[in-house]
């Protein structure tokens, strides 16, 4: 009570302690239920503090949820968008190879001197597909051909595909599938993943060997035709293609010799499982318009 | 009153036209993003033509889509932008015109370093990557003031090619390592060692701080089965304290590295010279060596690779062995008693000062011989550890612009693994949804890329 009293006496200074001091008569608190109160306000506002953090992270979890879902409707909706282009893809090639479109019979084949293909690996071992592919482009009139997927399938079965399209017999009549085919010749070249980095650095040994063979460096730095002289000497030499085709599900070269690739137009061809004869003669098509207008 | 009103409501348009984005892009990060995504700016003069701007606006205009795609890819948190500002090709432009694209690029680094609001908001680091020195001093200057003032950087990594080509850094990257397999092979400091692995092994036992102990353990094993008095070497060895070899003889230890004896071998004998053994020791033990050479040597061509310089090397060796035996029987009568310490050391001092100039031209002539018949060992992480682009991983996107497909001799040693996009609009004309298309397809064939990753 004697504390009561000297409390009152304190605030009753001003308007505001005053209030204070009416409010604590009006509840006939001594100051051990004050602090007993406070107590009791501090764990009300703890336990909403605990249950914000739980209410924003599970609102987060679910925010990341949310975009989760948000980002696979987006991909389905890409991926309806791919379905239709490739109807509308498929259609068009079936009217290629009708030759209802005939504006690709005006195909001027001499522009595209040397033809690349790039085949993924899992795919180029269905040998049946290339070697369908491959009499395709024989059909077209292209004369040289340079295979390459990554992991070297391909050169592994050389055999068949050289067998086939080298023979000595030129303008041999072929039954294929029912239709008589001329035995078209293609050189050929297959290339794989070592024919490009590591080849590089097997001709930087060469040069070494060849320049620097005196211990000290010869005057010059390396230009790149010596570099072209080195790749040639050890193999790894080849033309430079004027057409990329890709054959696989990304449109992306595999690592193709990097030094051959300057100037080399690329086309991605989808699939070698949903290739089309259309398709081709529509790639190289618009490979020999192009360069019919800047000039090569 | 009513500007205000303008730009509180332009003010709110843009900021909601940049959450809507922010939050496009944070739907888009719930897939993987790219590392590294590369831009060919391709079609600025194209653009000043169809819109009738003046001569040089085009690039300015590109540079103005350029930046706004910067911020795009940084906001996505993508860490490498490289961009393909000028090749070694466009040098063959009209000379006003490569002046033209030379000043806006100089203006353009010189207020990079004087605002710095992107490079300091995002932390990034500028590269300049290509062959410099094809370019005007001052631009060359500002380009090496850009790298120096944002080297401390690390969030994000901006790589500017200018003056580049990719077969120009191929044929550099080679260069380069020829340059220092030279300089291995010629290192006359005996803490460089020829050959990576020597290094690598002396390093291994640099750590170990007990070089004596431990080359004196291969040394018995090692002397022991080409002589009888190996042991006794090698405790004399120890015993003796280390002296720099005079550089004439490190020459010769290197030359028997490079005529072909196994590495492992080589190796113990160029380590016991380099921790300083004495001059007679190492020819007494290269004499024991020599007489196992030729088992090894079989060996060795049982590989193949030796076969042409087989009769050259045979030619040579007799002269080595000479020499070796001669200085081997000098030292002989010392050793085997154990007490002429003082003297061996001794002369090894004459030897260092008398032979050296003898030895020496000698030595070179064998050691250009040697040299023809090494089999250097470059290897494929020399080469990219000595490209220009060696700084920043392998590209994951490539966009091209313009819808050419070419890839105009950029980045094809880097491309092998990444996804190329060739949109058909101009480069000032590329923006956000064609940025977004292509992080969208990059994310469709994400799992294929990692595949393909682990196996190559």
């Amino acid at each position: 009570m004697s504390t009561m009293v000297s409390v009152r006496n304190f605030l009753s200074g001003s308007h505001s302690k005053l209030k204070f001091a009416f409010s604590l008569k009006i509840l006939h608190l001594d100051l051990l239920n004050v602090i007993m109160v406070l107590h009791q306000i501090q764990s009300v506002i703890l336990n909403y503090g605990n249950e914000t953090q739980e209410l924003l992270k599970w609102a987060s979890r679910s925010g990341n949820l949310g975009l989760r879902v948000l980002w696979l409707i987006l991909h389905f909706a890409v991926t309806i968008w791919y379905f239709l282009l490739g109807v509308v893809q498929s259609f068009e090639s079936f009217l290629i190879a009708s030759d209802i479109l005939t504006k690709y019979e005006a195909l001027d084949i001499s522009k595209v001197r040397y033809l690349a293909m790039v085949i993924d690996s899992e795919e180029a071992q269905e040998l049946s597909k290339v070697l369908e592919l491959l009499q395709w482009v024989a059909d077209i009139g292209v004369k040289s051909v340079c295979l390459y997927d990554p992991e070297g399938v391909l050169k592994n079965n050389k055999e068949p595909i050289m067998q086939r399209f080298s023979s000595a017999n030129l303008s041999e009549e072929a039954a294929v599938n029912g239709r008589l085919v001329t035995r078209r010749n293609l050189t050929l070249e297959f290339v794989s993943f070592e024919d490009g980095k590591e080849a590089v650095a097997k001709a930087a040994n060469y040069l070494f060997v060849k320049h620097y063979a005196n211990g000290t460096k010869e005057k010059s730095d390396f230009t790149e035709p010596q570099m072209a002289e080195a790749l040639g000497a050890i193999g790894s030499g080849g033309a430079e293609p004027d057409l990329l085709l890709i054959y696989g599900p990304t449109r992306c070269h595999l690592g193709f010799p990097a030094w051959r690739l300057r100037y080399t137009e690329i086309v991605h061809m989808g699939p070698l499982k949903s290739m089309s004869y259309g398709s081709l003669v529509k790639a190289i098509f618009k490979y020999t318009m192009v360069h019919q207008n800047y000039g090569s | 009153m009513e500007p205000q009103k303008h730009s509180l409501v332009g003010r709110l348009c843009g900021s909601s036209i940049s959450h809507m984005r922010r939050f496009l892009f944070d739907v888009l990060s719930a897939g993987p993003i790219p590392n590294h995504v590369a831009f060919i700016l391709d079609g600025n003069r194209r653009y000043a033509r169809k819109w009738k701007l003046g001569e040089g606006m085009g690039h300015r205009a590109g540079f103005l889509s350029l930046m706004s795609l910067i911020k795009y890819c940084y906001e996505l948190q993508i860490k490498y932008i490289s961009i393909y500002a000028f090749s070694i090709d466009n040098f063959k432009r009209k000379p006003h015109e490569v002046k033209c694209l030379m000043d806006l690029m100089l203006e353009k680094i010189e207020g990079m370093l004087k605002e710095r609001t992107i490079v300091e908001e995002y932390g990034v680091r500028v590269y300049f990557i290509g062959d410099l020195k094809l370019l005007d001093d001052n631009v060359r200057h500002a380009a090496e003031q850009a790298m120096k003032a944002t080297a401390k950087n690390s969030r994000s990594i901006l790589l500017i090619c200018v003056a580049y080509t990719s077969t120009d850094e191929i044929v550099h990257a080679a260069q380069e390592s020829c340059e220092q397999l030279c300089d291995e092979l010629q290192a006359l400091k005996p803490s460089e060692a020829p050959f990576g692995k020597i290094s690598d092994e002396l390093q291994a036992l640099k750590p170990s701080g007990a070089p004596f102990g431990k080359i004196s353990e291969e040394l018995h094993e090692m002397v022991h089965a080409a002589q009888e008095s190996s042991e006794q070497l090698g405790n004399e060895l120890q015993a003796l304290k280390p002296s720099g070899a005079p550089f004439g003889k490190i020459n010769e230890i290197a030359k028997e590295k490079l005529s072909g004896t196994p590495f492992g071998k080589v190796n113990e004998i160029a380590k016991k010279k380099l921790s300083g053994a004495p001059f007679g020791k190492i020819s007494e033990i290269m004499n024991g060596k020599e007489e196992e050479k030729p088992e090894e040597k079989e060996q060795g061509e049982a590989n193949g690779e030796m076969q042409e310089d087989k009769s050259v090397e045979k030619s040579k060796e007799p002269s080595e062995e000479e020499k070796h035996e001669e200085l081997g029987k000098e030292k002989q009568g010392d050793f085997p008693n154990g007490e002429k310490l003082e003297n061996a050391s001794e002369e090894k001092q004459e030897l260092s000062n008398g032979k050296l100039e003898e030895k020496s031209e000698e030595e070179q002539k064998g050691f250009v011989k040697e040299m023809k018949e090494v089999q250097p060992n470059i290897k494929l992480s020399d080469i990219e550890r000595n490209m220009y682009m060696g700084v920043a991983p392998d590209v994951d996107i490539l966009v091209r612009s313009s819808g050419e497909t070419r890839l105009s001799n950029f980045l094809l040693w880097q491309t092998w693994n990444g996804l190329l996009y060739s949109p058909k609009a101009l480069w000032p004309e590329v923006g956000l949804e064609h940025l977004v298309w292509a992080i969208l397809n990059f994310q469709r064939a994400h799992p294929l890329f990692e595949k393909r990753k682990k196996q190559f």
